[in-house]
């Protein structure tokens, strides 16, 4: 499997001193990659900078092999879907305009959706959950639903790599399973790369295929689940003790 | 299969577009007329009709010599002008509020009206004092552009210049424009009456020249903006989201700025500030019809420049001398404003 994408010797920060140290990982075809760490460990801060077309980020990120600092805004548009943790609208869009924003990179220039996008764009809707409410306003609804649509939207997007940044935390947990076992698997079983920023730490040890730890902007881990599932690594990332609880093929972490 | 669901009801929502268009045509249309045959000297619909043909296309009429100047060279063109001004103003509302990202902006929020005011102040008073003829809309219009210009550096120093950016600019140059037309005002000592009367902007005695300048901005302006209007819509989430999605946030907040100020700077200088429409509408129309652009903008240049003609038909027709519209519209959009406001809230 070739990697999608690269990060190499990553440093990058809003102030004078780089936040992010020397960050290396790398995200293969198809996987599901969990993000966890502190708050305020740079979770955030390392999607926006993988995607927010920044100049002055040191180190070298590569997709599918080509430098991302040369690929158009369009042409990126295409592949990588990124789903923001603050995604203010304030105006009274419905959430079928939304979803369909996220169809914009695919269209053709002056192009109204024909009858196929528009098929398309319902059938994202009606595996998220979302299509009942398709006639109502951004601003009317609830914020699990919301982030649902937001969801709604990456996926209109196409994505061959997905950034989800904790796009589940409002989720009620059937919502949530679902998202994950449905939506989400469905679309890593066709390829799609998945990275998602997540704070439910069973869900990220159980669904995911390699785990990324943050600890005060330096990559503290970068390994499987299996390989990560001790004591000392929670102590370490979050300072707290644990107990991990095995139960068949599960396992639980009691805090 | 229930698959049309959706492509069902994006017919009939075009269908209602469609709709709520031609009425707001018909109604501009009608206003139009109204307005023309209203006023001190009341005039056929019939008269005008002749008189509207017969200079079309260049043939004698028989309707009187002095009723003919009223209705041609008086009444149509203040018409038109109000007409091309509140589609402007509209339009430039919808600008402005979607790239500041903030239902509340106006097309005067950059200090754009409070630049013209300070250009046109400017030039009364080296007028008064010199007793030269400096034309006040040439002094207006670039009163605008360096405001504009000087907004758009400010907020650069910023981060790569952000909608709040750009709001906080805004207030800071119109609130040191403004005590600057302040102080001109007490320069001009009892001459001030030129200054104030300008500022509250006024259609009377506008010609076909006005009409031929305000015109093509904002025709030509709408149709960029519709054009783009997509781009305009995706700003709404945000600049990272607008990345994400291929839209280049700072190059649309541009080409959206320099629209939205060249109409706002046209209208401003010359017929003054007139308030509220460019709030108004577009803020009515997002709640009442939709919040995309492509349909908001269109459907605001009409329902704009029936509204701006109906107050300027008011304003000319008090039987006490005239009225500045723009003390009418937001003497009459304000308190309208708050009982929207209100409704909404329940």
């Amino acid at each position: 499997m070739s990697a999608v994408l690269e990060v190499r010797n990553l440093f990058f920060g809003y102030g004078k001193e780089p936040f992010l140290k020397n960050i290396c990982f790398d995200v293969k075809e198809g996987e599901m990659i969990s993000v966890i760490g502190e708050n305020g460990s740079g979770k955030s801060t390392l999607v926006k900078a993988i995607n927010g077309n920044f100049k002055d980020y040191k180190g070298d990120i590569f997709y599918k092999g080509k430098n991302i600092k040369n690929i158009k805004y369009r042409e990126r548009a295409k592949e990588i879907a990124v789903l923001y943790q603050n995604c203010e609208c304030n105006f009274p869009f419905t959430c079928f305009d939304i979803v369909s924003m996220g169809f914009y990179p695919h269209k053709g220039s002056l192009n109204i959706n024909n009858k196929e996008d528009i098929n398309f764009i319902e059938h994202i809707m009606k595996i998220t959950d979302t299509l009942e409410i398709s006639n109502k306003s951004i601003e009317c609804i609830s914020g699990g639903q919301r982030q649902r649509v937001l969801i709604a939207k990456a996926l209109a997007q196409k994505p061959n790599l997905l950034f989800l940044d904790e796009a589940m935390s409002g989720l009620d947990i059937s919502a949530k399973i679902k998202m994950f076992d449905t939506v989400l698997n469905k679309c890593v079983k066709s390829g799609v790369s998945i990275v998602n920023i997540l704070h439910d730490i069973n869900f990220a040890f159980e669904k995911s295929d390699k785990i990324i730890a943050l600890k005060n902007g330096e990559l503290h881990s970068f390994g499987t689940p299996k390989e990560l599932l001790n004591k000392e690594f929670f102590r370490e990332v979050f300072n707290v003790e644990v107990e991990i609880d095995f139960y068949k093929k599960h396992f639980r972490i009691i805090l | 299969m229930e698959n049309s669901s959706i492509n069902e009801s994006l017919k009939n929502e075009r269908i209602k577009y469609k709709v709520v268009f031609i009425i707001l045509l018909i109604t501009l249309v009608c206003v139009f007329f109204i307005s023309v045959s209203m006023g001190t000297m009341n005039i056929k619909i019939y008269d005008i009709l002749n008189v509207i043909t017969s200079k079309i296309f260049g043939f004698e009429t028989d309707v009187k010599e002095n009723v003919c100047a009223v209705i041609w060279n008086i009444r149509i063109p203040r018409i038109i002008c109000s007409c091309f001004v509140g589609m402007g103003l509209a339009v430039a509302g919808v600008i402005f509020q979607g790239i500041l990202r903030n239902s509340l902006a106006d097309p005067y929020t950059l200090g754009i009206s409070t630049g013209a005011s300070f250009g046109a102040s400017f030039a009364i008073i080296l007028n008064i004092m010199f007793e030269i003829y400096f034309p006040t809309v040439l002094a207006a219009l670039t009163g605008a552009f360096v405001t504009l210009f000087i907004v758009i550096l400010i907020a650069r120093k910023g981060n790569g210049f952000e909608s709040s950016n750009l709001i906080i600019a805004g207030i800071i140059m119109s609130s040191v424009l403004s005590s600057g037309v302040s102080f001109m005002k007490m320069l001009a000592g009892e001459n001030v009456g030129a200054i104030v009367f300008w500022i509250m902007g006024s259609l009377s005695a506008k010609g076909w020249n006005d009409v031929l300048f305000v015109m093509p901005v904002s025709v030509i302006c709408t149709a960029v903006s519709v054009i783009f209007a997509e781009k305009l819509d995706i700003m709404a989430l945000g600049d990272d989201n607008a990345k994400n999605l291929g839209v280049n946030p700072n190059k649309t907040r541009l080409l959206y700025m320099i629209l939205g100020s060249a109409i706002t700077a046209v209208c401003v200088s010359i017929c003054g500030v007139i308030g509220f429409i460019g709030l108004i509408v577009p803020h009515l129309l997002r709640f009442w019809i939709t919040a995309r652009n492509s349909v908001i903008i269109p459907l605001s240049a009409l329902a704009g420049a029936v509204l701006l003609m109906t107050a300027d038909t008011f304003a000319r027709i008090t039987a006490s001398g005239e009225i500045p519209v723009g003390v009418l519209t937001t003497l009459t959009g304000g308190p309208f404003f708050i009982f929207i406001f209100i409704r909404k809230k329940n």
